[in-house]
């Protein structure tokens, strides 16, 4: 199997061959969509989160916008520093890149955090909710855990587990509002946001779960996953 | 948000838009609504905050409720007793004097989350 090294500065120890068997070119192909993915999502969202709240005047709009652009970007953490290595007989993740999709779900919670607060604040509230409250505080320890040490507890596994159910309560408000008031929209931002909210979920949990299971093909799910759901979230923002 | 709009013909016409409006007349109505715009609160909270008797807020809260401009909720006190609390529902009431006539129209926020995300999304896509 060739190695295929997608690291900080693309250095690759043999070029890419594609004669390659397993998942290596493919979860490298994925990973540059992703990326280019979460780059227009992020950005689109961010200049229209912004458009409108100088149009609105309405905080909540900035909320959202910051949520989407964090659910949706909070991979290119990951996709930036996979460093794919093969010794014989299977895929395996370096140590560093082992946080990262833990890393990844600090960021997908607190966007996921900024999304609930969005919907469950009313205008002009000044308490801080608590929706945004917790779903912040989680992302950060998580952050923090993984700044201090790089095992994985079994605590932090759980986080994708929660950040898979809190995305899907935001995807069922999501479809909710599909079948309410009719809007297309909200049906693709409803899968989309599911998508990348069990991404990490699927990514990680073979790796902790079932040692045996070849990382190469969660992470191949996890990054299919990804793009699908900023292609949804891409298509709900303007054509849906 | 849920709008109701009202065409009136010369300031004449049926209840609703004409009683919101008079409702807004009303100091003690009004302080309600200012004071439960961001905190739900009891009746007994808004005699206080409006310096007034409970039975005066009471009978405030009822023709607010009647026009869908709170909306009400049960809360438990530590006794375990059950309580109503209350929260605006109110967001803006716009007057256009026009060529058909005065036209009243009274926007409430959403009580589902859900309308409230899709209001926001359309912000988005807009």
């Amino acid at each position: 199997m060739t190695p295929a090294s997608l690291g900080t500065g693309m250095h690759a120890a043999r070029p890419l061959q594609f004669s390659v068997t397993g998942g290596s070119v493919a979860v490298v192909v994925l990973a540059l969509l992703g990326g280019a993915l979460s780059a227009i999502l992020g950005g689109m969202v961010a200049y229209r989160a912004y458009r409108g709240y100088r149009r609105t005047g309405d905080r909540r709009l900035l909320a959202l916008g910051a949520g989407i652009f964090l659910l949706a970007t909070g991979s290119i953490a990951l996709q930036a520093r996979i460093s794919v290595e093969t010794p014989t007989g299977g895929v395996r993740l370096a140590i560093p890149g082992r946080i990262v999709p833990f890393l990844v779900t600090g960021i997908e919670l607190i966007g996921l955090g900024c999304i609930l607060w969005a919907i469950y604040s009313r205008p002009g509230s000044r308490r801080a909710p608590l929706a945004k409250g917790v779903g912040a505080l989680v992302g950060v320890v998580v952050l923090v855990a993984r700044a201090r040490s790089f095992d994985v507890p079994l605590w932090i596994a759980t986080m994708p587990l929660v950040t898979a159910l809190v995305g899907s309560f935001v995807a069922y408000q999501a479809y909710r509002g599909y079948r309410r008031n009719g809007s297309r929209a909200m049906l693709f931002i409803g899968i989309g946001v599911f998508l990348l909210a069990i991404a990490s979920f699927v990514g990680t949990s073979p790796v902790i779960l079932l040692h045996d299971l070849s990382d190469g093909l969660a992470l191949l799910a996890a990054f299919a996953l990804r793009n699908v759901g900023s292609i949804a979230l891409l298509y709900a923002l303007t054509r849906a | 948000m849920a709008t109701g709009t009202l065409t009136l013909p010369l300031m004449t016409g049926d209840g609703t838009a004409t009683a919101v409006v008079s409702l807004l007349d009303d100091e003690y109505a009004r302080t309600i609504l200012v004071c439960t715009h961001a905190d739900a609160m009891s009746a007994e909270e808004l005699s206080e905050a409006c310096d007034a008797a409970p039975s005066t807020v009471y009978s405030r809260l009822e023709r607010l409720h009647e026009h869908d401009l709170v909306t009400e909720r049960q809360a438990i006190d530590p006794g375990g007793h059950h309580y109503k609390t209350y929260r605006a529902r109110l967001d803006r009431v716009t007057i256009d004097l026009t060529d058909e006539g005065l036209i009243i129209e009274v926007e409430r926020v959403s009580r589902d989350p859900a309308d409230r995300f899709t209001g926001l999304v359309e912000g988005l896509r807009r």
